[in-house]
């Protein structure tokens, strides 16, 4: 029973004045990110484990084939973990190699190690191993992958799928991150990741043209080092030159 | 300073109960928003509004249990009006100025020129100045429906107050809202 004639003065008769006044009252807006913040202060993780993806990948304007992706990672991962056995720990690890992984890209959670669905619900987080400003070092990776493979050639094309879908997925959250904030702190970090991440997901060109113009702006230190290092590692990629490791590493 | 102790408060009022971490998780997704606006409009300027924010959430967590379902937004909306008027008060005290200057450029946007942003900034301030003249009551009931465009029924919903009173608070804090517009700009030619 709401009175007739009482409507917001912003859809009748205010003056210009007051619409004015109270329509700068519409800009009110919390900061991006003011809620994950708040929820995170109290200790509340931001998105619960069945909503993660739905809000990674649905906002990210492509969630049929995000939805695909991550159908095919978690087939490939409960797969691999069906063929490997209960023995195979030592065997599926090394199926997810890089610096990109999953695991550092999660929050520490009590029911970590317990299954494959609450590590991939798990709170990002980055690991000190995983922050771009690690020192670069040979990627162990493919050897792991080629014990695997050696005992069971077809996991080879599991692991690079795996592998594929994890960077996919790698660069669904850096896509996240940049849309939110497009001048955060972490710019920099982000660029290496993604480089990364395009490496691993074999999108050699891509990795190459963006490491390329990254060195060219970041021509040395632990970032370029390892930027180095993951073009350096790319399938044909030429030697790098003494100076080129010289410029990048001050030490040798 | 508050945020500060806000985890632990947090671990022993809840004691981190997975269903109501995700109830309240949820809570915030629905109303962080209309939460954040609201104490906004109450007087509660930038950048305190996220601390006042957080203080809303934080007591909603531990109450959280007793809260009826269905009921968590005239819920909430009661802890906004409490954590606003304790933040006012809190301000009075400490004889700050209501529109501090941070709040002109928190609250505009990146892409406005600057002569656009002191305007927006003033207009805001002058906003402020009027409706912190309006008494408490009224404020809520204003705010509610000239900017949050509320109806009178959910107004009153939310308040735990017969439609009638709403309508009457709305009429009267108009009233006093178009005088006090009416005063600023006499005031501002010079009249």
């Amino acid at each position: 029973m709401e009175t007739p004639d009482l409507e917001p003065l912003l859809h009748g008769e205010a003056t210009e004045d007051e619409r004015s006044l109270l329509q700068t009252a519409k800009r009110d807006a919390a900061r991006p990110g003011a809620r994950d913040e708040m929820l995170a202060a109290l200790g509340v993780p931001v998105v619960a484990a069945p909503e993660r993806f739905a809000v990674r990948f649905g906002s990210s304007g492509g969630s049929l084939l995000h939805g695909v992706l991550l159908a095919v990672f978690i087939g490939t991962v409960t797969g691999a973990a069906v063929m490997f056995g209960s023995s195979s720990e030592s065997a599926s690890e090394p199926s997810l190699p890089s610096d990109v992984r999953e695991s550092s890209l999660r929050a520490p959670s009590p029911a970590e190690g317990s299954g494959q669905a609450d590590d991939l619900a798990s709170t990002p987080v980055v690991t000190p191993d995983s922050l771009p400003s690690a020192p670069a070092v040979a990627s162990t990776a493919p050897a792991k992958a080629g014990a695997v493979t050696g005992s069971l050639p077809s996991t080879d094309t599991l692991a690079r799928e795996i592998s594929r879908v994890e960077a996919a997925r790698a660069m669904a959250l850096l896509d996240a991150y940049e849309r939110e904030f497009s001048r955060g702190a972490f710019a920099v970090e982000v660029s290496v990741l993604r480089i990364e991440a395009l490496a691993q997901a074999g999108k050699t060109d891509e990795a190459r043209r963006l490491g390329a113009r990254f060195l060219a702006e970041h021509r040395q230190g632990a970032f370029a080092r390892r930027v180095g290092a993951t073009l350096d590692a790319l399938p044909g990629a030429a030697p790098p030159s003494s100076a080129e490791r010289a410029l990048r590493s001050p030490d040798e | 300073m508050f945020a500060a102790h806000a985890a632990k408060l947090t671990t022993d009022a809840v004691a981190r109960d997975p269903a109501l971490d995700a109830r309240l998780r949820q809570l915030a997704i629905d109303h962080y928003d209309f939460v954040w606006r609201s104490l906004r409009r109450l007087g509660v300027t930038p950048p305190e509004t996220d601390d006042a924010a957080q203080r809303v959430f934080l007591t909603l967590a531990q109450k959280l249990p007793s809260v009826e379902g269905g009921k968590e937004r005239s819920f909430v909306f009661g802890i906004v009006m409490r954590v606003a008027a304790n933040v006012r008060r809190d301000r009075a005290t400490a004889r700050l100025r209501e529109v501090p200057e941070s709040d002109a450029t928190s609250s505009l946007s990146h892409d406005a020129t600057a002569e656009t942003a002191l305007a927006h900034a003033e207009e805001r301030a002058t906003l402020d100045e009027i409706l912190a003249s309006i008494p408490e009551e009224r404020r809520i009931a204003f705010v509610l429906f000239e900017i949050e465009e509320l109806t009178l029924v959910e107004i009153a919903e939310m308040l735990g107050i017969p439609q009638g009173t709403v309508t009457s608070r709305v009429r009267r804090a108009r009233e006093e809202f178009r005088a006090a517009v009416t005063r600023h700009r006499a005031r501002n030619k010079g009249v």
